[in-house]
């Protein structure tokens, strides 16, 4: 009867087999014939293994009906972006609608300036006064965004994705978007990736989490958001794996602000956690390819 | 390029591609699910994830190559979230660091040919064990890439696929079908 093999004689075998095995452990194999012996019946098992399932077993109905649900869904991930991009604009937004309203009111400041007696000057003065009046009004319709203005983005944990300035958006409306880039106030000195974050979403205890399954589940506790309702508001849904895949290897760390100026209006949604000594960042905008394209 | 046209929105290309990959992605679900009934659910997500995700393929690994990879993934994350655990492992398999006497598999008979001495074998694999050796054997992913797959060490991998192996040999060289384990496809 032949000896056993060894556990690591069983990880040779199986690593010869499959072509893993280092030239000093193949020497070792080919130069016994009971290794030899074993690597046929490994070959044995493997092709067992290795059969396909009954084809037979395949519904070609089945099989139609979930291609045709797997190319609807990649239809509506096409079609979105992000929670900031896919959600309507409101009319101040609109980079005509915007643009017409300062014109109509340089329209009607001018002639009631001019029937006060005002002095040119004064008229060129107030005129863009008025603009920059209406600038302040649309960020301030849009929710304290500051992307328009020199305003310190305040309580940014009242925000809303919503309230986030596409980039395109945002360079649309007249290059408030550059602005943005140049001197975003939500940004500060020493600033880092996830105390910026955290500052846009409340916080959810220390915001600790044992996996990013769980920081995922905060999240999505945190936002409200279902993965229909997200659908529904145009978002990709989050789901568990994908987060898990961004988070560990494109946001697990912290990033520099600079490296957010650009693109912090891509962002969207997202909620800032640790998991063991790891920064976390989960993004309902699942924009973090773009964020950090060299990862 | 098929991928390339998929990519750039062609939903007929995307048709024919998740086609052709359909036989491969269920075989693999199923393998990893054990029953029909999960199989389909795991492929429909697989079907979706590589379809949401086509645009991350940047050709550096064959699609295939990468659309089992996450096929692979959405399987066993959908698995995981339907809740099931290992099964009962086999008494040698329950930990990994207690390597067992090994023993000398029997030949694998003819009686493996049947589909549910198949099935039966790789469900008596725990969850660790049976999706490194699926995955090496169905798929042919090599050490690296399953090590990438499953989030686990080449190292670890390798030892699993042995162990893995070794054990499904000693269950089809001993299998006598329990006639009370009924096949959830067939129950």
């Amino acid at each position: 009867m032949p000896e056993p093999l060894s556990p690591s004689d069983d990880e040779l075998v199986s690593a010869y087999f499959d072509g893993e095995a280092s030239a000093d452990e193949v020497v070792r194999v080919e130069a016994s014939p009971e290794l030899m012996a074993e690597v046929e019946a490994m070959r044995a098992v493997a092709s067992v293994v290795g059969r396909d399932p009954d084809p037979g077993s395949v519904d070609p109905a089945r099989r139609d009906a979930q291609i045709t649900a797997a190319l609807e869904a990649s239809t509506t991930a096409a079609n979105v972006t992000s929670l900031t991009t896919s959600r309507a604009r409101p009319w101040y937004r609109q980079p005509v609608a915007a643009v017409a309203a300062v014109l109509l009111a340089a329209l009607i400041a001018v002639p009631l300036l001019a029937n006060l007696g005002n002095s040119d000057d004064d008229v060129a003065t107030s005129a863009s006064t008025d603009e920059d009046g209406a600038d302040a009004a649309s960020a301030d319709l849009e929710g304290g965004e500051a992307a328009a203005t020199n305003t310190q983005r305040s309580a940014p944990a009242e925000l809303d994705s919503g309230a986030l300035l596409d980039a395109d958006d945002a360079a649309a409306d007249g290059g408030a978007g550059d602005e943005a880039a140049e001197a975003p106030a939500a940004i500060e000195v020493g600033d880092d990736a996830a105390s910026f974050y955290a500052r846009l979403v409340p916080s959810t205890s220390d915001n600790s989490f044992a996996t990013i399954a769980d920081a995922v589940d905060a999240f999505d506790e945190l936002t409200g958001a279902t993965d229909e309702a997200e659908e529904g508001a145009g978002a990709v849904p989050v789901d568990v794996d994908d987060a898990a895949t961004t988070a560990e290897t494109r946001c697990g760390a912290i990033f520099t602000a600079e490296v957010l100026v650009a693109e912090v209006d891509d962002v969207g949604k997202v909620l800032v956690g640790t998991v063991g000594d790891e920064t976390v960042v989960v993004s309902v905008s699942d924009q973090c390819d773009q964020l950090f394209p060299d990862e | 390029m098929l991928v390339d046209a998929a990519q750039a929105g062609d939903q007929r290309a995307l048709d024919t591609l998740l086609r052709r990959h359909y036989d491969r992605i269920w075989a693999v679900c199923r393998r990893l699910a054990g029953n029909d009934a999960d199989a389909a659910d795991a492929t429909q997500e697989a079907l979706i994830t590589i379809a949401k995700r086509l645009d991350r393929f940047d050709g550096r690994a064959a699609f295939s190559t990468w659309a089992y990879r996450v096929a692979t993934n959405a399987c066993l994350d959908e698995l995981r979230r339907r809740g099931r655990r290992p099964q009962p492992g086999l008494p040698e398999l329950e930990t990994e660091d207690e390597h067992p006497a090994a023993t000398s598999p029997r030949p694998v008979g003819e009686a493996v040919t049947d589909k549910l001495v198949i099935d039966d074998a790789l469900a008596q694999l725990p969850d660790e064990f049976r999706a490194p050796v699926v995955l090496r054997d169905l798929v042919g992913m090599d050490y690296a890439e399953i090590a990438e797959v499953l989030s686990i060490p080449p190292g670890t991998v390798r030892s699993r696929i042995a162990r893995g192996r070794r054990s499904l040999a000693q269950i089809l060289g001993n299998h006598t079908p329990d006639p009370q384990r009924q096949n959830p496809d067939h129950a």
